[in-house]
């Protein structure tokens, strides 16, 4: 290594770290090992990083700067829990807030229920039965009449049965003993069953004739024996079912 | 490291040195001071972004060092020597033993000084950086660090023994005609 070269890497090399790599301080040692000159360039450049390594550090440290650092800390801490606080419970109001309103519109939109309106449709079912029953077919899009004349005043219930799975409409007669009952099944003839060529049917306890009409099949259910029925009807001298 | 009791382990094992160092940035102990607690600050919202506990001091120095950038952006607080001001290490007599370096003189010549210099030259002297770290820090090449190294090198030898020189770096004038510069950004 020459002179100028051993001048250069003085510049840069550190003490306490071999940063130059092992083959040039190999060199730069072989050389100040028998250069005076730039033996002593290297003791003075030593005693200045030195000097100055010392003066840098020279910095003192204020006794109460670890608490005040600590205390700093604590209190960005605190604001950041705050401020996490804050988003959550911004969170949960936004979703309280709109839970409600959700809620206002559902119960908006919702019926009331109304009692006076119940004991009127009640007190209209059992003064006018016929009416009602003929209203609530239209409603059902049946027609407003069954085949047969039966004494309205004797219905007990209009509403649905679970026929093969199927809600099928059906009104009640009950007689007024309680013990015999005759249930009007009307399927319509909109395919949902086959309704070609039925027969009647005759059980232990039951009986059922089958009423066949343009828009509808009306399947009558009844107890009381084969001549049960008409203790359901005004006239007592029926049509006579379809079959 | 995501939790509290990890960054107090952090405040005891930094706190003093990144004090020096920040004194050292910014030449006075209320700003030190300062941006000692705001580096800690920095660090306890961004804790998570620390992967390698090892990297730890080299972070909470970036982290320090961005904040004084940040502080200094808009207002160029020092009358700073220009860049070509700094010349090559001076020659001493080897049988004349340097003095030793008055820290309150140290931190005047500091302040004058760039940013660009003064960063490498502190960090250089705490002796716990490599040229490889402090080029991180600065996210400049390892060779300009080695170059402001030692441009800033002889910029402190002139100002803290400006009697013992027998060669004078030169004036920025005069650098300016000569036109060669022995050192500059990037060498080596």
């Amino acid at each position: 290594m020459e002179c100028r070269d051993a001048q250069f890497y003085l510049r840069f090399q550190r003490h306490a770290t071999d940063e130059l790599g092992g083959e040039v301080t190999s060199a730069l040692r072989q050389h100040l090992d028998r250069c005076p000159v730039c033996a002593a360039e290297a003791q003075v450049i030593v005693a200045f990083d030195s000097a100055l390594a010392r003066a840098m550090k020279a910095v003192p440290v204020p006794p109460k700067l670890r608490n005040r650092i600590l205390t700093h800390v604590a209190m960005k801490q605190g604001a950041l829990l705050r401020a996490k606080l804050y988003r959550v419970a911004v969170g949960i109001a936004a979703v309280v807030v709109i839970g409600l309103l959700g809620w206002g519109i559902v119960a908006r939109t919702r019926p009331p229920v109304d009692p006076q309106s119940l004991a009127e449709l009640a007190d209209s079912q059992l003064h006018r039965p016929e009416d009602y029953t003929r209203r609530w077919l239209m409603d059902q899009k049946l027609p407003d009449s069954l085949p047969l004349d039966f004494d309205w005043e004797l219905v007990t219930h209009r509403g649905f049965d679970d026929v093969q799975g199927q809600n099928v409409p059906v009104v009640v007669f009950t007689t007024p003993d309680g013990r015999d009952f005759a249930k009007v099944y009307i399927f319509r003839k909109d395919g949902r069953f086959d309704t070609r060529n039925l027969q009647a049917g005759q059980a232990s306890r039951a009986s059922a004739d089958v009423y066949d009409t343009p828009h509808a099949v009306y399947v009558i259910v009844y107890t009381g024996g084969p001549r049960g029925l008409q203790r359901f009807l005004n006239t007592r001298n029926p049509s006579g079912p379809a079959t | 490291m995501s939790s509290a009791h990890g960054l107090h382990a952090l405040i005891d094992a930094h706190y003093e040195s990144l004090y020096r160092y920040a004194y050292r940035l910014s030449g006075t102990a209320t700003d030190a001071e300062d941006l000692t607690q705001e580096t800690f600050g920095k660090a306890l919202t961004h804790l998570s972004q620390l992967r390698d506990p090892e990297r730890a001091k080299a972070w909470l120095f970036r982290i320090l060092r961005n904040l004084y950038l940040h502080q200094v952006r808009d207002t160029k607080r020092h009358k700073e020597i220009p860049l070509e001001a700094i010349g090559d290490l001076p020659h001493r007599p080897p049988d004349d033993p340097l003095p030793e370096v008055d820290p309150v003189q140290l931190q005047q010549a500091l302040n004058d000084l760039d940013e660009a210099f003064r960063t490498p030259l502190i960090l250089f002297y705490f002796e716990e950086f490599s040229y490889r770290d402090i080029a991180e820090q600065m996210d400049v090449p390892i060779g300009t660090v080695m170059s402001r190294l030692a441009r800033g090198k002889a910029y402190l030898r002139n100002r803290l023994f400006p009697n013992t020189d027998q060669r004078e770096a030169p004036r920025p004038d005069e650098k300016a005609a000569s036109g060669s510069p022995k050192v500059t950004d990037g060498v080596p």
